[in-house]
């Protein structure tokens, strides 16, 4: 139990102090990261119930729409951080993951498009779709990751 | 390419933990150096020969050379 709440304490950038004083501490980059993407998926579904609510103004409509581009911008950037962080192997193994993630989209992108026109699949549009997009990039980049690592053990 | 990166490294009683602290990489770097899987970038190879006093032919050498 413990455990877990130092973890969600880690995660919030709060320490428990002896005097039960909120201390700031460093987390780590990769932590943070998460918690941005966390934070983009929770606006996601936020803006969606609210646009679906009522009627709005175009501006109100543009902010709420891409309001979870932004949290997804500083994750970039802390996953940038965290590579720039790594040692050289370290560093490689991830960039070949991030290719494996980002060639692998591509192709399944290419792939699922062309069922589609072909009338195998129904077809999705790319904003029921763009979820599965992150989706498929993070697993590949985990998988891809993962065999790259394995090459050098 | 080929290394006396292990030798060097037991000549001083390191684990590769140890030499991974010494020179700022990855435990999983230093062996992935000593088995031949990865070859160190130009700064890396630097810092291990300056680590061991000993120039980076003494330590690397490309395969097929004799060491």
């Amino acid at each position: 139990m413990s455990s877990i709440l130092d973890r969600v304490s880690r995660l919030l950038y709060i320490d428990q102090h002896p005097y039960h004083v909120a201390v700031p501490m460093p987390v780590h980059p990769r932590h943070q990261a998460a918690l941005w993407a966390i934070v983009s998926a929770i606006l996601a579904l936020g803006a969606g119930a609210l646009l679906r609510s009522r009627e709005w103004s175009t501006a109100v409509r543009v902010v709420l729409s891409l309001g979870p581009v932004l949290p997804m911008v500083w994750y970039c950037v802390l996953a940038l951080r965290v590579i720039r962080q790594l040692d050289e192997l370290e560093a490689r193994i991830q960039l070949e993951g991030g290719l494996y993630g980002l060639l692998g989209t591509a192709l399944l992108t290419m792939a699922v498009g062309l069922l589609m026109k072909g009338g195998v699949v129904p077809p999705v549009t790319l904003a029921q779709g763009w979820p599965w997009l992150w989706i498929s990039t993070f697993l590949l980049w985990a998988v891809g990751s993962a065999m790259a690592g394995r090459r050098y053990r | 390419m080929k290394n006396r990166l292990r030798e060097l490294r037991a000549e001083q009683f390191w684990s590769q933990g140890d030499l991974a602290a010494r020179l700022g990489v990855s435990r999983q770097t230093v062996n992935a150096i000593e088995t031949g899987r990865y070859d160190p970038s130009l700064p890396l190879a630097f810092a291990i020969a300056r680590l061991f006093g000993r120039s980076i032919e003494d330590i690397f050498s490309p395969n097929g050379d004799s060491m």
